[in-house]
């Protein structure tokens, strides 16, 4: 809004020409991450407290001896806090008209519904295996991934041109590969439905998802920026999405909201981020990665993603289901590591550095093509 | 009514079997069926179709009878399948019968048993199909069993090609829960009768009734002395007659001839045995029972008191002379020796249907007019059979015999439960149909006594069926042994459900049942626990390809030598057993055996004959220090230093800068265990060594203190409640 704001300004008012600072996206993005960063500092406290008070607790007891080793009572559903934070850095500082930016704000919403609504069973049943059922959930994701899909694909709606709406890109290639046509429809909600659940997987352990998934954002916002260039794009040899260097805007929002989570969510976390956070997440990532053509990126960008659904998909469905052995210790695979006697901190912050790892790898996509 | 039918009636060859009708009244048959109300000037036409087992054949012919009873000039043709119960049975009755190809479905997924079944059924429903258009039947009878499945499919077929006419098609369910035909011929069927109120809800509520169980009419019509007249047995004596379904019984067969020597010993005792066909290559009826009698030590003049037979068509008069039945928990059997008033002792057949034997067997012990005896399971040539103590049975047996007033509620209370009005009941509703009455049925609300069963086998007043499911269960005794509630249950029948779950076909139903048997201490479940072990037959080719290995899944391997941990039997075969595990392909398997040995063979035991320590299982336990699971490493580190002496200190060494801090843990835990068990002599130069091992470590248990202050105030608060 300030973005709209300022732009009515100086078109109207010479004086207030220096505002035209407002209109370059580093300098939006910037701001961004700080208010996203700002509003999550601001608001924790008083968050948790409310979430604590009104019982939004993980495995709530009502009575019985605490175990003094366990985190047993944080406050759920964290993820409000999150997504309030990207709502107000994205208001504020993005192009509300520009298309990217809506199909993002849908996929935040839709994701942030259910995800809430499955939290909120939880909740209210005392009971964290009545949420949503997997099926249901990956029903939601199915529905949202088909219909942003839809909307990719119709040239009146797509934010993207119709002639590479459907092309497939692959990192380290420069032209797209294939041509799906309408099958892409399908792969896109695969996309969606696939990285919304690898996100959600990766959150069981503090901090655990928030940090890999900050560097991917960030990952995604610097091509965002590359791609919504004119010069860089040609420069760099990336097909140009005029407009799409908006979602540089959102992803800093998105980083700086992510930080402020972590403020409070690192070890011993004060705050869970709950599917209500975790979905959402995945969901925007998702949306990002098919909004900028860089699908196949998040496998190298988010590479622990990908590593703990894979080895969740093995354990449970080839494994215990159906051979009746585990194939690992445990999974998801950060319970494999703890389980192997690496405590929660070591563990969570050797997965931080790979997933920076892969971060930089992922940056490198960039010129290595 | 098409062209094809009339012109198979015209080729029709003439049978001594078919009605004696001429093609052109037929026709005319045919053509009033349309629009007009039909004259009826030709016979009536049923179609009784239902078997595989007796006890779906018994009901049929009792419909069959009244039909008949009613009006003589009914015509009735049976359609059963080839090769089994109705083709000896209905001739006999003196019935018309067809046989056609009909085959079960096979449980589990073969692929060949599936097309062998597909290909079966396809050339029935064409059989079946000629039949009926021959015949052409105005009522099809279907009692069940997948002798049925062909007839009810081209009735179908038929149906929806709108070539049956006014045909009308009437299903009849015996048990509680229906068979997998049944329910679907719930689909097909014009009207659904069952025996049970509990199993309306199986069936579309607006053409299902409540109609009872039909017992033939001459059961119970026989008096006692002519009975016994005829089948040569003294008027005084006390008859205990013993049969397996028709086909027979395994475990109820074997019981019997175990029970031989003590029931005989009684010299008023007279036992009719009925055995049963049953000529399988797993089991001969026959051979089977006679091997068992001959290695009996029984005196001859015993057993001219004992009456064998394979099978006998005068049921009721058998029934009639006894005092005493043991058998099956069927529908059938059990409502036929209820309207006669004899006490018995019901061995249900486990997992058939629903478990519907239990729950009959269960209910009618609830009322005084039975009791129950369940089958317990052994492993033999690595196939899981169903076995019965013979010496409990006949315990039993003189138990009720010998107590006179007790027989004699039990015959009263028996008789109290069945009535036989169900037979009338479904013949009415077959006029009925015929009257073309066919309104909408209103849920019958009046029925509500007689044959109505609760619905869970928990019996009445139990537990509900969602908290007998084998994980319901674990759930409930993972915590320790619910006394109270199995109390509520008896001890017999979990301990029954346990061993069905056992023998289950799939895995994970079977694994619930490793857990129970462990969890609930059943040390008479050892033997089978072992046998699974042993069992190494190998899991199907696409399982083994992702690494899969035997068919007792890793899991079950696993979790039966947990079980066994638990159960804390340590002789020469589960040590035997326990040492093959430590070689088991699946690390958990491994690991948990080394747990075993920690948990069952430290102190006294691990010393052989000799004195010496067991050299052979240390040694095994060693091999296992080489891998590279640090689960396995740690529990044999940990059984080392549980069985071990002073030597086993010397292998622990090279752990003592293992990488993973849980297998340094193991290695100070076992030098503890050592030290503890005063196994060390050189103290001195242990405790040098310990400066050797890595202490530091990747993992510590996270402390909340303001947790534990809470918790002490949490505690003082209940104590000055209590105190108050």
């Amino acid at each position: 809004m300030i973005y709209h704001l300022v732009t009515y300004l100086f078109d109207t008012v010479d004086a207030l020409s220096f505002l035209r600072l407002f209109q370059y996206l580093s300098f939006r993005a910037i701001c961004a991450a700080l208010t996203g960063f700002g509003v999550t500092l601001l608001f924790g406290q008083r968050i948790i407290r409310l979430l604590y008070v009104n019982h939004v607790r993980d495995n709530p007891r009502s009575h019985g001896a605490l175990s003094s080793a366990s985190k047993a009572g944080t406050p759920l559903m964290g993820g409000l806090l999150i997504v309030a934070a990207i709502f107000a850095s994205v208001l504020l500082w993005s192009d509300l008209f520009n298309r990217f930016t809506l199909v993002f704000l849908c996929a935040l919403i839709w994701f942030s519904l259910f995800g809430f609504i499955d939290d909120y069973r939880k909740i209210r049943h005392r009971d964290s295996d009545r949420g949503l059922s997997q099926a249901t959930k990956l029903f939601f994701q199915a529905v949202f991934g088909l219909g942003f899909g839809l909307i990719f694909l119709l040239p009146g709606l797509s934010p993207v041109s119709a002639e590479i709406a459907s092309e497939l890109y692959l990192p380290f290639v420069k032209d797209p590969v294939l041509d799906l046509g309408w099958w892409y429809l399908p792969f896109i909600a695969f996309v969606v439905v696939a990285i919304a659940n690898a996100v959600n997987f990766a959150d069981g352990l503090d901090g655990l998802s928030i940090v890999p998934v900050s560097f991917t954002v960030v990952v995604y916002g610097v091509f965002a920026y590359v791609i919504g260039n004119a010069i860089y794009s040609g420069y760099l040899q990336f097909t140009f999405l005029p407009g799409s260097g908006e979602l540089t805007v959102i992803c800093a929002g998105v980083f700086g909201a992510c930080m402020g989570f972590l403020w409070y969510n690192a070890y011993p976390a004060q705050i869970f981020m709950g599917d209500v956070g975790a979905l959402p997440l995945g969901g925007i990532v998702g949306t990002l990665a098919v909004l900028l053509k860089q699908e196949f990126l998040f496998v190298i960008t988010g590479g622990i993603f990908v590593a703990m659904a894979f080895s969740v998909l093995v354990q449970e469905k080839i494994g215990i289901k159906w051979l009746g052995r585990r194939i690992f210790y445990m999974a998801p695979l950060h319970h494999a590591f703890q389980y192997r006697g690496l405590a929660e901190t070591k563990v969570v912050i050797r997965f931080w550095i790979i997933a920076g790892i892969l971060a930089i790898i992922g940056l490198s996509t960039l010129k290595i093509r | 009514m098409s062209q094809i039918t009339s012109k198979q009636d015209a080729e029709r060859p003439p049978d001594e079997g078919a009605p004696k009708v001429t093609a052109a009244t037929r026709t005319t048959e045919a053509t009033a069926a349309a629009p007009k109300p039909p004259v009826r000037k030709r016979p009536l036409t049923y179609v009784f179709t239902g078997g595989g087992t007796g006890g779906h054949v018994y009901p049929g012919l009792a419909i069959a009878d009244e039909v008949r009873a009613r009006d003589p000039e009914a015509h009735i043709v049976y359609i059963g399948a080839r090769g089994r119960m109705e083709a000896s049975l209905v001739p006999k009755r003196g019935y018309p019968i067809h046989l056609v190809y009909a085959r079960g479905l096979p449980s589990g997924r073969q692929p060949l048993a599936l097309l062998r079944f597909a290909v079966c059924t396809g050339f029935g429903v064409l059989q079946s199909l000629f039949h009926l258009s021959r015949h052409r039947p105005r009522m099809i009878v279907a009692t069940g069993g997948y002798a049925s499945s062909p007839v009810l499919l081209a009735h179908w077929i038929l149906k929806s090609l709108r070539l049956s006419g006014a045909r009308r098609c009437f299903v009849h369910e015996q048990n509680v829960v229906p068979g997998k035909v049944n329910r679907l011929a719930g689909r097909i069927a014009d009207r659904i009768g069952v025996s049970f109120e509990a199993s309306l809800r199986y069936f579309p509520p607006q053409k299902t009734t409540w109609a009872g169980y039909p017992v033939r009419r001459e059961i119970g019509a026989v008096s006692r002395d002519a009975a016994r007249a005829s089948q040569g047995l003294p008027a005084d004596a006390k008859v205990v007659f013993a049969f397996g379904a028709s086909s027979g019984a395994r475990s109820i067969n074997r019981a019997v001839v175990d029970a031989l020597p003590r029931l005989l010993a009684q010299p008023d005792i007279h036992v009719i045995h009925v055995i049963g066909q049953t000529r399988s290559p797993d089991y001969d009826a026959e051979t089977d029972t006679r091997n068992r009698l001959e290695r009996l030590d029984i005196a001859g003049e015993y057993l001219s008191r004992y009456h064998q037979s394979d099978y006998s068509h005068e049921i009721e008069k058998l029934y009639a002379a006894s005092d005493l039945v043991i058998g099956r928990a069927s529908a059938g059997v059990v409502t036929e020796i209820g309207v006669c008033g004899i006490p018995s002792i019901l061995v249900p057949l486990p997992y058939a249907p629903g478990d519907h034997q239990a729950v009959n067997a269960r209910t009618l012990e609830s009322r005084g007019a039975a009791r129950v005896v369940y089958e317990s399971i052994t492993a033999e040539d690595g196939q899981t059979i169903g076995v019965v103590d013979g010496e409990r049975l006949a315990r039993l047996v003189l138990e009720i015999l010998d107590d006179p007033a007790g027989h004699a509620a039990m015959s009263r209370r028996a008789r109290e439960t069945f009535d036989r009005s169900g037979l009338d009941r479904i013949v009415d509703q077959l006029d009925q149909m015929l009257a073309d009455r066919l309104a909408r049925l209103d849920r019958p609300e009046d029925h509500v006594s007689s044959n109505g069963r609760p619905d869970d086998p928990g019996g009445p007043g139990g537990p509900p069926a969602s908290a007998l499911s084998p994980f319901a269960l674990v759930r409930r005794f993972a915590e320790g042994r619910d006394e109270a509630f199995i109390e509520s249950l008896g001890e017999d029948y979990l301990k029954y459900r346990v061993d069905g779950f056992l023998k289950n076909e799939r895995w994970p139903i079977r694994n619930e049942g490793v857990k129970l048997a462990g969890l609930l201490g059943y040390r008479d479940r050892l033997p089978f626990l072992l046998a699974l072990l042993r069992d190494r037959t190998p899991a199907p080719f696409f399982q083994r390809l992702l690494g899969g290995d035997y068919r007792q899944v890793g899991f079950i391997r696993r979790n039966a030598v947990s079980a066994i941990g638990r159960l804390g039997v340590y002789d020469a075969p589960v040590r035997a057993v326990l040492l093959d595990l430590l070689a088991d392909p699946y690390y958990e398997v491994r690991s948990a055996a080394a747990r075993a040995f920690a948990d069952l063979a430290h102190g006294k035991e691990t010393v052989d004959a000799d004195g010496e320590r067991d050299a052979e299982v240390l040694n095994g336990l060693r091999g296992l220090l080489r891998e590279s699971s640090f689960e396995i490493r740690s529990a044999a580190i940990r059984a080392l230093g549980r069985m071990g002496d002073g030597a086993v200190a010397e292998w622990l060494r090279p752990f003592y800068q293992d990488p993973n801090g849980k297998v340094r843990q193991a290695v100070i835990d076992a030098l503890a265990d050592l030290v503890g068990r005063k196994m060390i002599v050189d103290l001195d130069g242990l405790r040098e060594e310990l400066d050797d091992i890595l202490v530091t470590s990747n993992h510590f248990e996270p402390d909340f203190p303001i947790k534990r202050t809470m918790n002490r105030l949490i505690g003082m608060i209940r104590d000055q409640q209590q105190t108050r």
